[in-house]
């Protein structure tokens, strides 16, 4: 009931817009036609004049929108998707354009390919599917993980995507991302046939991955605590998985490392060798540090407390010279309590005032105490501050600063 | 490692109740209530502090005498 009055809408937006454009009598004609057989539910007439009105009209979205909804009737879901996407691109800023998307969406989801439910902003959403689940995928010339895909956001315009397997040939195609709705990609890889020689079958993803290590001349290089050798190209051929990497030299402190190889990639590790002496020197002056910070906060908890405990005193005898009585002597009165003059009271309160700066000092120094041995400590002269800006694809394209602080 | 931690727990400790404390008295005031009115003090409107009183320094000088 709700499609029906949408697509009654749809018809008189649709005319409007065609007055507006000035269609021909007979495409005019052919288009009622085609609507009022939709209405009736006479889906094969109303198939036949919506595409003699598209014929007549190639730009005008109306006749592919109700070609659409014709589609969607007799559940021919992938014209449907085809038609909907027609009339996106006739006219994207068509008054009835949510109706269109709804209709593509739903025809989609009727199909059971998954839906996108994140912010498609100025742009498209872009899925693949293949045949060959895990088939590794480029996106745009950049690595998209493997098929399937799901929607994610993506620019307009075409794009490229290329499905590579082992064993089977390469597949791609372009497809032109459309504004708000998800554009599929689907991948069809056939099957390398046998005895093919393997020169022509593409770039499929070898069996492992390299490891290429900047390490000091001289150095000696273990993986998993075997001797290994560099290939032609100056890297370790390793199996995909991840590894135990150690590098020692004479006089240094050997560096392991943890790393991890997937298949067809190169990894770049930068090892930087600590002579004994200097990682010596270096632990020595964080403990010097970090037993500074102890002291120096020992010394912030007992001048803090110590403030503490004058500024109570100073209240305390406040209070009762606050309420001592007036209409007794004071010299009774002070055999009950003893008599503290406000000199008294101001001079305890500056002794508080005093030790609370000494007690803050020392807690401010023993805090950049800490950091500072913290930091010899755990400053890894392995790791040299760098960072790297390289291009991701996650929910978005952008681009991304990897690194590590020294 | 375990001393070091009682450190920094103690420091925690005595630093956040030196932070909501109150601070020695002032003489803030706002009636001769708020003063040493036993030791002549009475409490000045004008400033709102406690300032000795007209006969305050005679009454001192009596306490002081022998």
């Amino acid at each position: 009931m709700r499609r029906a009055a949408a697509l009654g809408l749809a018809v008189v937006a649709a005319l409007a817009g065609a007055a507006g454009a000035q269609p021909s009598a007979e495409f005019r004609k052919e288009f009622e036609a085609g609507t009022d057989a939709y209405r009736l539910g006479d889906y094969v007439e109303a198939r036949a004049h919506l595409e003699r009105a598209a014929a007549l009209a190639p730009t005008l979205p109306g006749p592919l929108r109700f070609l659409a909804a014709v589609d969607a009737a007799e559940q021919q879901w992938r014209a449907c998707v085809e038609h909907a996407r027609a009339a996106i691109v006739a006219n994207p800023a068509s008054t009835e354009i949510a109706a269109t998307r709804k209709l593509h969406d739903d025809c989609r989801g009727a199909l059971g390919w998954p839906m996108f439910t994140g912010d498609y902003g100025d742009g498209g959403a872009l899925a693949v599917t293949a045949n060959v689940a895990g088939a590794a995928l480029t996106v745009g010339g950049l690595r998209a993980g493997a098929a399937p895909l799901p929607p994610r956001p993506t620019p307009l315009g075409p794009i490229e995507v290329v499905a590579t397997r082992a064993g089977w040939k390469p597949a791609r195609v372009t497809v032109t991302v459309i504004p708000g709705v998800v554009t599929d990609a689907v991948l069809t890889l056939e099957e390398e046939p046998a005895g093919l020689d393997v020169v022509d079958a593409g770039p499929a993803i070898p069996a492992e991955g390299w490891l290429r290590l900047h390490a000091p001349p001289g150095a000696v290089v273990t993986v998993d605590g075997q001797a290994v050798t560099v290939d032609e190209r100056g890297r370790y051929p390793l199996a995909p998985g991840s590894h135990q990497v150690e590098v020692t030299a004479p006089g240094a402190r050997p560096v392991r490392r943890t790393v991890r190889i997937d298949r067809g990639q190169e990894r770049q590790v930068t090892v930087a060798l600590e002579a004994e002496g200097a990682f010596a020197r270096r632990r020595r002056l964080a403990h010097v540090a970090l037993g500074a910070a102890a002291g120096l906060g020992a010394a912030g908890v007992a001048t803090g407390w110590l403030a503490l405990r004058a500024a109570d005193q100073a209240r305390g005898w406040a209070a009762v010279e606050r309420a001592r009585p007036t209409t007794v002597p004071l010299a009774d009165s002070a055999a009950i309590a003893p008599l503290h003059t406000r000199a008294d009271i101001d001079a305890a309160g500056h002794r508080a005032r005093t030790l609370g700066l000494v007690s803050g000092v020392a807690y401010l120094t023993a805090g950049a105490a800490l950091a500072t041995g913290v930091y010899l400590l755990v400053r890894n002269p392995d790791h040299p501050g760098r960072a790297t800006v390289v291009p991701v694809m996650g929910d978005g394209w952008g681009l991304g600063v990897a690194g590590v602080l020294p | 490692m375990r001393r070091a931690a009682w450190v920094v727990v103690a420091a925690a400790l005595v630093g956040g109740c030196a932070w909501f404390d109150d601070g020695p008295p002032t003489r803030a005031c706002r009636t001769t209530r708020d003063c040493f009115a036993a030791q002549g003090e009475v409490c000045d409107p004008v400033t709102a502090t406690c300032v000795p009183g007209p006969d305050a320094a005679t009454a001192a000088a009596a306490e002081a005498a022998p």
